[in-house]
């Protein structure tokens, strides 16, 4: 797994210091089994197609004899995307995500986020709203999603 | 042990995870139907919650956060604002699935079978180690789309003091009856 630095106490950034289109680290997850299994444990999603190979190769609910990841995994990654870039105190109120292509284990994947917009209300709950998208090895896009997240206005910051 | 789970038994960790229904394929026949559920009606779920510090870390370690809000009590004791380790958002896939064994309201998200199309979450208030949380849960749609049955649970969590914390709607594409369940149960 490829992690971004982060500073322990690097602040959460202003919502002014962005404009649409900022980039966000990417972050990229080795899927393995082991990965999947931890997962499934902390998630209690055992689902057998993520989490028991033998049964995948019999039942190929994807049409793959491989188990998958989860779902919810990759919508954790997305997230972790905007986490790791403004910090685990960062106030993410939506996540809302979908999923595209099965993601067999053995797979590479690469989320990238990108500034979609900025939503300044002027009340304290003042928001950017991030797009996340996973990609395989192949390039193909397993999952995207739209992560809101609030931010504090630069002291002094005008009203808009 | 079943032999359906256990090639990850020895990675069990938690109180939780050890006493949650861990075969999804031996209790597949106690849980919903796409079919026969019953739409609408959002009801209390009586069982509670404590979000305990174990979960969270073995959440966003699974994840692979290394920051030490996520991973490390000690560190958080004194720099979280709260004193504890922060809750990842989608940790709510948690709090889904213990709310949902067999023979509770949206038992069918356990389905051997089910794909994952997409999902939807609204915070309100972070989740934090030590909340006792509530649910009430419904399944509020059922529909076809290009030939797959789709289904969506809606679901409330609320804190020990009344406050509600998250909002969620989480959608399955599942085999629609217990026929077309079987042959993945059995396979």
């Amino acid at each position: 797994m490829t992690q971004s630095t982060q500073a322990l106490d690097r602040p959460v950034p202003y919502l002014d210091d962005l404009k649409a289109g900022d980039q966000l680290d990417p972050l990229v997850y080795e899927i393995t089994q082991d990965l999947i299994h931890r997962y499934g444990l902390a998630s209690l999603d055992l689902n057998p197609v993520h989490m028991n190979p033998a049964w995948c190769e019999r039942a190929q609910v994807f049409g793959t004899p491989k188990t998958v990841q989860h779902g919810m995994m990759s919508m954790s990654f997305m997230a972790s995307v905007v986490l790791r870039s403004f910090g685990p105190l960062a106030n993410i109120l939506v996540v809302d995500s979908k999923f595209t292509k099965p993601g067999p284990v053995g797979n590479t994947i690469t989320c990238r986020g990108k500034v979609r917009d900025i939503h300044v209300l002027n009340n304290g709950n003042d928001y950017a709203i991030i797009n996340v998208e996973a990609t395989d090895q192949e390039g193909d896009i397993v999952g995207i999603s739209e992560v809101h997240v609030r931010l504090p206005r630069r002291p002094g910051a005008g009203a808009v | 042990m079943s032999k359906n789970t256990e090639v990850f038994e020895h990675l069990v960790q938690t109180e939780r995870q050890r006493g949650f229904s861990r075969d999804f394929l031996a209790t597949w026949e106690q849980c919903e139907f796409w079919n026969t559920v019953e739409v609408g009606g959002l009801r209390q779920n009586p069982r509670t919650f404590v979000v305990q510090e174990e979960d969270v870390l073995a959440y966003n370690k699974a994840l692979g956060e290394t920051h030490p809000l996520f991973i490390d009590p000690e560190y958080a004791r004194s720099h979280a604002p709260h004193g504890t380790v922060i809750v990842h958002p989608v940790f709510i896939t948690t709090i889904a699935f213990w709310f949902a064994q067999p023979g509770d309201g949206g038992s069918w998200i356990r389905t051997p079978g089910a794909r994952n199309p997409f999902q939807h979450i609204e915070i309100f208030d972070p989740i934090r180690v030590g909340d006792r949380l509530t649910q009430k849960q419904e399944t509020s749609d059922r529909f076809w789309r290009r030939d797959k049955a789709y289904i969506t649970t809606h679901s409330v969590l609320t804190d020990q003091n009344d406050r509600k914390k998250v909002e969620f709607w989480g959608t399955l594409i599942l085999p629609p009856t217990a026929d077309d369940v079987r042959p993945f149960a059995t396979a």
